[in-house]
């Protein structure tokens, strides 16, 4: 018995002998007289509702734990759709991005459909905080909407019957969301938590996305590292099963890149994502990482310390063409990754072509290897970096990165799954169609409720 | 708690004032049935204020022990309400 249902139980005490207050009134206007029969049966309605409300509240609860569903399961159900979504959304940005060169018209229809999954992304999120909201809300809500009905004259009836009839139907139908979402979709249920999802931009200093790349974890004082997903076109994404991972702070995030591991503004995950408690199992981190300018055509460029300006200007498998300018002196450094390899540099027009003096180095990693160079800037230069033909079946190298796609997506969220999602345009309307459904109950109860009675039972 | 005693304080008059009134509706009911008015609807509308201020009477006496009805049988429906089902550990 909380404060409003106390007021409630109150004014439905009030209303009662107001009722009969009007009722005994010596002056016979008859449109006032009615009033008395109605304040009558709508004190005993209320007093119904008020004694009656935790007799309610635990038939929901009886209600919801019959039919088996429960607000974990709801969590993990929308982290699997937000999760697969997100899936989809980066396989689509990925196929784009290749395609765009050859069929922008294709690339354009499929931007269209990723904005499209990411309405359905929003949809899902909300009915996620609407979930929060009504898990540690619907006795309050519930008890005010009572309270409101209980003010005498019905002069906020309708309200507190909205209130009343939202936080009940919502309370009992969102945790039979995965029932509804099953049904429909044909989706396995998930009965553990697929741990967190972790999504993001990576950007270099001055807000440029840098395009591909691994995003590791490194462990501090060490040079043991743990790859926790592939940048993809200046995005990536990842399902992480070991949450204690993520949670140790003595693990950074970094981005490597032609053997090197540059660090990001982020130190420590579990403070990046601390804003997300609301939505433990979605964490969104935007990077920027010190030091690395850009990552194209398997060639790094990296300078330190940082200059004041960086202007890309022309990108192509043959030619990489940038603005730089230092204040103080500063090192330019020039990595490539083979097969590709430097040609000649060209600073404001003035080319090199004997490359060793400025080659400082190989590097190796595992399979990979390369070499990096150094040139030392001072003011404002205009470089330019001829580099030979990478690798030309881009399109071998789409196929394989969506076949590892695929393939680790079917390990994470079940084969079966995948094929209905990739194909299931239900799955994206489900919760906004389920939000439509419980809102028409919500005002159907409402208007039962708060409704104006026809028949008079008092005589 | 300062609404709750308001509201507490309001219904204590209602009941005092609509007993009084029920009285003084009564009275005037019968004062207009009895007096030599010759316009009939006018002696009906002393016929309306008696019936009325009767039932008000009825609603002020018999009001409490509706209300204590109605939690008495809420009492009784919560004794008898199956509790629900507890969740049992998988004893693997």
């Amino acid at each position: 018995m909380n404060l409003f249902l106390l007021i409630a139980y109150y004014l439905a005490l009030l209303s009662f002998y107001l009722g009969v207050l009007i009722y005994s009134l010596p002056i016979p206007i008859t449109g006032l007289k009615r009033w008395g029969p109605r304040l009558l049966s709508d004190a005993f309605f209320v007093a119904t509702l008020v004694v009656g409300f935790d007799l309610i509240i635990e038939f929901a609860n009886y209600l919801l734990q019959l039919l088996g569903a429960s607000w974990p399961i709801f969590t993990a159900t929308i982290a699997m759709a937000a999760g697969s979504e997100l899936f989809l959304l980066s396989i689509l940005s990925e196929i784009s991005s290749f395609i765009y060169k050859a069929m922008p018209t294709i690339a354009s229809l499929i931007n269209i459909l990723s904005s499209k999954i990411v309405y359905s992304l929003y949809i899902l999120l909300f009915m996620y905080t609407l979930a929060l909201f009504i898990k540690y809300g619907h006795y309050l809500i519930a008890s005010l909407g009572v309270a409101l009905m209980a003010i005498p004259f019905r002069i906020a009836r309708g309200a507190g019957a909205l209130l009343f009839a939202f936080s009940l139907v919502f309370y009992v139908g969102l945790p039979l969301y995965p029932w509804f979402y099953s049904t429909f979709v044909a989706a396995p249920l998930i009965h553990e938590a697929p741990g967190a999802i972790l999504d993001g931009r990576v950007v270099n200093m001055f807000g440029s996305p840098i395009m591909s790349g691994k995003l590791i974890l490194l462990e501090s004082n060490s040079s043991k590292y743990m790859v926790l997903a592939q940048v993809a076109n200046g995005k990536f994404y990842t399902v992480i099963r070991n949450l204690s991972i993520l949670m140790s702070s003595r693990l950074r995030p970094a981005l490597l890149v032609n053997g090197i591991a540059f660090y990001t503004n982020v130190t420590s995950i579990p403070q990046a994502c601390m804003h997300y408690l609301l939505y433990p199992f979605l964490c969104t981190l935007n990077l920027e990482v010190k030091g690395l300018l850009l990552y194209r055509e398997n060639v790094a460029v990296f300078v330190k310390p940082k200059p004041s300006l960086f202007r890309l200007s022309t990108v192509n498998s043959t030619l990489i063409a940038f603005n730089i300018a230092c204040t103080n002196e500063c090192q330019l450094y020039i990595s490539t990754k083979n097969p590709t390899e430097l040609v000649s540099i060209c600073i404001d027009n003035k080319c090199l072509k004997d490359l060793n003096k400025l080659c400082i180095g190989e590097w190796s990693l595992g399979k990979e290897r390369g070499y990096i160079f150094r040139i030392h800037i001072h003011g404002l230069h205009k470089v330019r970096i001829y580099i030979t033909k990478a690798v030309s079946f881009n399109l071998v190298k789409l196929f394989i990165s969506i076949a590892n796609y695929i393939v680790f997506t079917a390990k994470v969220f079940g084969l079966t799954f995948l094929l209905i999602m990739l194909m299931s345009y239900a799955a994206l309307i489900s919760s906004i169609v389920y939000l439509s459904v419980l809102i028409t109950i919500t005002i159907g109860l409402a208007r039962l409720l708060g409704g104006w009675f026809r028949g008079r039972f008092i005589p | 708690m300062d609404i709750l005693t308001l509201i507490k304080d309001l219904i204590a008059k209602a009941a005092a004032i609509s007993w009084f009134l029920f009285l003084l509706s009564w009275i005037i009911g019968w004062a207009i049935k009895g007096a030599p008015i010759p316009i009939g609807k006018a002696r009906r509308v002393g016929q309306g204020l008696v019936e009325d201020a009767i039932w008000g009477a009825f609603w002020i006496a018999v009001g409490s022990s509706i209300f204590w009805l109605i939690t008495y049988i809420a009492s009784l429906l919560s004794k008898s309400f199956p509790a629900p089902p507890t969740p049992q550990l998988p004893s693997s």
